[in-house]
């Protein structure tokens, strides 16, 4: 397997160590990595609000550059994921829409012809990999119960990006198990981690923050697992904010997919950078 | 979307947020610089260089879409509501 490499701005730029787990990963399943020179996806949430069309002919943009090189994309960003893939999708069955991208793409000497697929991490090793052959590559199974946590821009809208059903996904908690974790079910797992409204009004988006950690809290686990980096931040070093706004210490460690697969492999802390979260992280395996 | 669009064309004030993340977009094609610590973190971390983007070509783009448009004249529709705020 070969893929493009679509890491977006927030691995590379803010949490390098994430970027780390999951080359490493990638690399024990065999799955080679293209680095190109990808720009913002851009973001489904600001960007799209001030201009669809921009939004959609920038993600063309990047498309067009994976079909160039005759690669698909893998990415590991929800938010990257959901733009990408919709933004595909969309193109390649509406061609009324895609004759006015085009449009604007020539004035870069770029046409999107939709060759590509778009895939996030969490397709890759559920659809692709497949929990057997990660069983197999499991040498120190991870002992502990663990919370899931998909993300909003992986599992909507479920009609275009078909990861799973969204009001009751499991294929997340079935990757985790198959590292020897336990999974626990909760309330409020299908919460949004609260970061799309962060930029307007921090207060509360920390407060839906802190809904989901005294929930996972109570329901026994003791870590969240996460697939988007957007929702590893609000839950890493938002947890030191909440612990300041709310004044409450919930201490719950937060983990990337790639992280706890890496240390199930027997990579070892310090070649995937684990110990630079904000939250203190305990041995797992 | 459309509404949002709508609003933000009208002159409506969109989200400070969204408008600096939409300026940085379009100066440089990501949203976000590394510091020297990141760059520091991916040295030890053994990580490749990042490929930057070609920000000139985004801008051409950007410019042929209208957003440079969009993102001025929400910058002077800002300036304006907040002068007949005070």
């Amino acid at each position: 397997m070969k893929y493009a490499f679509f890491l977006g701005c927030t691995i590379p730029y803010r949490l390098p160590f994430l970027e780390a787990s999951t080359r490493n990963v990638l690399s024990k399943l065999e799955v080679d990595l293209v680095d190109l020179p990808f720009s913002c996806c851009p973001d489904p949430v600001g960007i799209q609000s001030i201009d669809r069309t921009s939004y959609l002919a920038l993600a063309a943009r990047n498309l067009c550059i994976a079909e160039e090189a005759g690669l698909d994309i893998l990415t590991i960003c929800n938010r990257c994921f959901e733009t990408l893939k919709v933004t595909n999708e969309e193109l390649r069955v509406n061609k009324e829409l895609r004759d006015k991208i085009n449009s604007n793409l020539a004035e870069i000497d770029k046409e999107f012809k939709g060759s590509s697929t778009v895939k996030h991490l969490h397709q890759v090793f559920y659809d692709d990999i497949g929990l057997i052959k990660i069983k197999r590559l499991v040498k120190f199974p991870i002992r502990k119960k663990l919370a899931t946590h998909y993300g909003c821009h992986l599992l909507r809208p479920e009609k275009i990006l078909k990861v799973d059903n969204p009001d009751r996904p499991r294929s997340l908690d079935e990757l985790v198990e198959a590292l020897g974790a336990e999974t626990v079910d909760y309330s409020q797992k299908n919460l949004c981690c609260g970061a799309g409204v962060r930029g307007i009004n921090a207060r509360n988006s920390y407060a839906i923050a802190r809904e989901k950690f005294a929930d996972v809290k109570r329901f026994g686990a003791e870590g969240l697992v996460v697939t988007c980096p957007t929702c590893f931040l609000q839950y890493d070093s938002g947890q030191l904010i909440v612990q300041k706004e709310f004044e409450e210490h919930y201490k719950l460690p937060v983990y990337f997919y790639s992280e706890i697969a890496a240390l199930a492999f027997g990579f070892i802390p310090e070649e995937i950078g684990i110990n630079m979260h904000r939250v203190k992280l305990p041995a797992i395996t | 979307m459309k509404t949002r669009n709508l609003a933000v064309q009208l002159g409506y004030k969109a989200p400070k947020a969204f408008m600096k993340e939409a300026e940085i977009v379009y100066e440089s094609g990501i949203t976000a610089e590394p510091s020297k610590a990141i760059l520091k973190r991916r040295e030890k971390l053994g990580l490749p260089q990042i490929i930057q983007t070609d920000a000139e070509e985004v801008k051409k783009l950007l410019n042929k879409t209208g957003f440079k448009a969009t993102i001025d004249g929400q910058r002077s529709a800002g300036d304006s509501q907040e002068a007949a705020a005070e």
